[in-house]
């Protein structure tokens, strides 16, 4: 057995080298803390949904793993299911009786940016502090996926659009009503604490 | 504002991709770099990314729900094994693997086990460990003196042929603090454990490798007067008991016959 030896300064890290996934539980490993907050965004914070949602992602994913023929795209595959999986239960949910959300045209779309005012503030004005991740919370479930894997998890707007079965100028469409919807929120929490 | 600005916008809307530079592009461009105000909305939409980005709260996955996750997985797993056998018509078989795993599983239950049978968990933790948190090395001397820090045992940091030194995690293992290096071995990933001895029948003295399976997953274990050894992967068992055998070799490990013959059978 080895010697004991003293140390006197903490060893430096390497970093970490690319896995060649070979299980699917490795890969899930690998990606469960991305899914967790990206499921709990999805949920709109709530958790037991979201647990709710990723063991449904992970199960099916599981079944389909056979499926995946490139390695490299696990990320995004499991992303994708789990994105799908959302949308099923919001659509389940939807029939019995919520209020649809509509998508911008590309006019629409134009004219909303061109009417896009910045009343004096914009995103950095606005104050540091405020609960920005309960607005997102609180933002309607199209809007708020479309944040969570383009501004969060970093995913570009035409895999984001592949993920969701939407085209991609609806993706922007939808960054872009977020972004705004955010802002409004921070610029009236910000008057409100401003009054009190 | 005109009313190009939100042609402009739309169409230089920043997502990131590279562009096709066409007419409209250009005539778009011009058009921003005429209009302060089509620039401010372009950098504030930049600036509203990053700031999602950085101050949207990221939750890490807690290790309960990683337990659970991992263990529906499993099941699932165990289930999707048995239908494929039963689909190659080999029930008999399974029958009869079923009847050995109750078995084992009985015996280590009624011998005083308080939790799961060893190879459960061992192939649970190994499934948990992938990008956890630990020492990330390459450096078998630089993990050792790691894991000496953590640990009240003494642990042999072994090197393997064609074989990658990942890190090395300290890990709870029925109650007691043990040692987990992770290697990357013929691509993939291996756990080697060391822990003071576990709730294993004729766990007192020597045991030369044996095999189990669990999840998919094989697990080669082995013992010596007060650790039990054992490394879990998706490799062969050949594989895994080659590189058992590489591992004692560079402990100066010996297993008598006295000793082998004693505990060898003793199921994991």
């Amino acid at each position: 057995m080895a010697m004991r030896l003293s140390l006197l300064h903490p060893e430096p890290e390497l970093p970490k080298t690319p896995v060649a996934h070979r299980t699917f539980e490795e890969l899930l490993s690998d990606q469960l803390d991305p899914l967790y907050r990206t499921a709990v965004r999805l949920s709109g914070g709530n958790t037991a949904d979201a647990e709710d949602l990723l063991q449904e992602t992970a199960l099916r994913g599981f079944e389909r793993f056979h499926q995946l023929r490139d390695p490299s795209a696990g990320k995004s595959w499991l992303f994708t299911i789990l994105t799908r999986t959302h949308l099923n239960r919001l659509r389940a949910a939807r029939r019995s009786g919520e209020i649809l959300f509509s998508d911008l045209g590309e006019a629409a779309w134009e004219e909303a940016m061109a009417a896009y005012t910045r009343e004096g503030k914009d995103f950095s004005d606005t104050g540091v502090g405020h609960d920005l991740t309960m607005a997102l919370d609180q933002l309607d479930p199209e809007l708020r996926a479309a944040v969570t894997l383009v501004d969060l998890e970093g995913f570009r707007q035409r895999e984001a659009a592949e993920m969701l079965d939407i085209a991609e100028g609806t993706v922007a469409s939808r960054l872009f009503r977020a972004r705004r919807a955010l802002r409004r929120f921070l610029v009236l929490s910000g008057e409100k604490e401003a009054r009190l | 504002m005109t009313s190009g600005c939100g042609k402009a916008r739309r169409i230089l809307w920043p997502d990131g991709s590279p562009r096709v530079v066409t007419t409209e592009w250009l005539e778009a461009e011009r058009h921003v770099e005429a209009c302060a105000y089509c620039r401010r909305f372009l950098e504030e939409m930049v600036q509203a990314a990053e700031r999602l980005r950085t101050e949207i709260v990221r939750p890490a996955a807690p290790l309960e729900v990683r337990d659970r996750l991992f263990k529906a997985v499993a099941h699932a797993r165990i289930g999707y094994q048995r239908r494929s056998w039963r689909s190659r018509g080999l029930i008999a078989a399974l029958a009869a693997l079923t009847v050995a795993v109750v078995g084992t599983w009985w015996v280590v239950r009624s011998r005083g086990e308080p939790g799961q049978p060893i190879a459960e968990l061992l192939v649970a933790d190994h499934q948990r460990a992938v990008g956890a948190d630990g020492l990330r090395s390459a450096d078998p001397a630089v993990t050792t003196r790691w894991l000496e820090r953590q640990l009240d045992f003494a642990v042999q940091v072994p090197t393997f042929p064609n074989a990658e030194l990942l890190g090395a995690r300290v890990v709870v293992l029925d109650g007691r603090r043990a040692a987990a290096m992770q290697y990357r071995i013929d691509g993939r990933l291996v756990s080697y454990y060391v822990s003071p001895v576990l709730h294993v029948p004729g766990s007192a003295g020597m045991r030369p490798p044996s095999p189990a399976r669990w999840a998919g997953y094989q697990v080669v274990s082995w013992q010596e007067p007060g650790l039990l050894h054992a490394l879990v992967g998706t490799l062969s068992d050949a594989r895994l008991e080659e590189l058992a055998r590489i591992c004692i070799a560079q402990m100066g490990m010996t297993l008598s016959a006295d000793d082998a013959s004693a505990v060898g059978s003793a199921p994991i």
